[in-house]
């Protein structure tokens, strides 16, 4: 029991180590909203959407939507920013930060459309039945 | 339970099969919602139905469809409407299903009886019922026309049911309200809800049920939490015409329905 705490107490300063290393690295990204609906009325999601970003060290970062060929918005030396940006949708989408150009995403986050109405109208259709009440 | 897993197997198969085309629709819609709910029943002597599951199972192929127990062959569709040929089991039986036998001693004139009398409610088939259906959509909502006829031999009647309904969304929830009315002829009205000559006795008089219509109004509220997961509560108010309500074996003209659930979209 002893030599297993002994190995314990070496092993976690690796550990808290390893994360700090991590941390050092992480780049947060939030969207708010991620969810809109659409339906036969509003067949398109129009909304503001809130990007928010933060990492644990300055750099250069760019926000990117993968709608879009160029960046949203790039910041230098800087380790948190925000942008508000308006768009009008069918289908999901992401928003991504990377460090510039060519550089791969450090996080992304998706945008859902969930779709209630359909080309189907059939879909739409109601039962009769006793036991349908959803 | 055989049922239940034999619809989860071909749910899961079914999801699986339709996982590939997700990009553009599935011909399949499959959902499964679990909760809790209940359905009250207008029958004397009876429970209300308990609903823990909502199943969501359906097939929309280019002219053959099947809807949660209907089959359909659309015939039409345009710009305006869709035009169906239908199939359906009739599921008022399922009251029935959930029935009570007792004993009463006191008479329809309020007089003591001399013996007990065992009142049962008396049993009643499944109708196989075949029709045609047209819907029709737009921004203003949806509408949809029914008419079926018993082709079973059980009931020999028909039903006209008229629907319409508008769907909204606010931020992550989507309120879906519906109003209807339905009638019911003389026959299949006097099926369910009338009592036989030889069905009666002395605490159940016998009775014929004419024409009559039904109106109800539903409300489904779900709440996304994602593409595949939301909250549902659902509500329904059903108003049973006064001639199936006047029978001796209906004891609320009002049917009431809700569930509450967790609800899972495939897609």
């Amino acid at each position: 029991m002893i030599r297993f705490l002994a190995m314990l107490a070496l092993l976690l300063p690796l550990e808290a180590l390893a994360d700090d290393t991590a941390d050092d690295d992480q780049v947060e990204l939030s969207v708010k909203p991620v969810l809109c609906i659409v339906d036969q009325r509003t067949p398109s999601c129009d909304m503001a959407f809130h990007v928010t970003w933060q990492s644990q060290r300055e750099g250069y970062y760019c926000v990117t939507c993968d709608l879009d060929d160029e960046p949203l918005r790039c910041w230098s030396g800087e380790r948190e920013g925000e942008l508000e940006d308006e768009r009008s949708v069918l289908e999901d989408f992401s928003y991504m930060i990377n460090e510039g150009n060519g550089q791969p995403p450090l996080d992304a986050i998706t945008v859902e459309v969930v779709r209630m109405d359909s080309d189907d109208r059939r879909r739409r259709r109601r039962t009769r039945h006793v036991w349908d009440i959803t | 339970m055989n049922r239940t897993i034999v619809l989860l197997t071909l749910i899961l198969a079914a999801s699986l099969q339709a996982a590939p085309a997700m990009a553009q629709e599935s011909p399949w819609r499959l959902g499964i919602a679990l909760g809790y709910g209940e359905k009250s029943n207008p029958l004397i002597l009876s429970d209300d139905i308990p609903i823990v599951v909502d199943l969501d199972i359906a097939y929309f192929g280019k002219r053959f469809f099947f809807d949660n127990g209907d089959l359909g062959l659309t015939v039409a569709d345009n710009e305006w409407l869709t035009g169906s040929l239908m199939a359906r089991v009739n599921s008022d039986r399922v009251f029935f299903g959930k029935t009570n036998t007792d004993f009463i001693s006191i008479g329809l004139d309020g007089a003591p009886l001399s013996a007990a009398v065992e009142v049962v409610v008396p049993d009643r088939d499944y109708a196989t019922e075949a029709g045609f259906e047209v819907l029709s959509d737009g921004s203003w909502g949806y509408l949809q026309l029914a008419a079926f006829h018993d082709v079973s031999g059980t009931h020999d009647g028909y039903e006209v049911d008229l629907s319409y309904g508008i769907g909204w969304r606010s931020q992550r929830w989507y309120f879906d309200p519906s109003i209807g009315v339905s009638y019911k002829s003389a026959a299949m009205n006097d099926y369910y809800w009338g009592v036989r000559p030889g069905e009666s006795s002395a605490v159940l008089p016998a009775y014929e049920a004419g024409a009559g219509i039904n109106v109800r109004g539903r409300l489904t509220v779900s709440y996304f939490f994602s593409r595949n997961w939301a909250f549902t509560l659902a509500a329904q108010y059903e108003r049973m015409n006064d001639e199936a309500a006047a029978s001796p074996i209906v004891e609320d003209q009002n049917v009431l329905g809700w569930f509450g659930g967790l609800q899972f979209r495939f897609q």
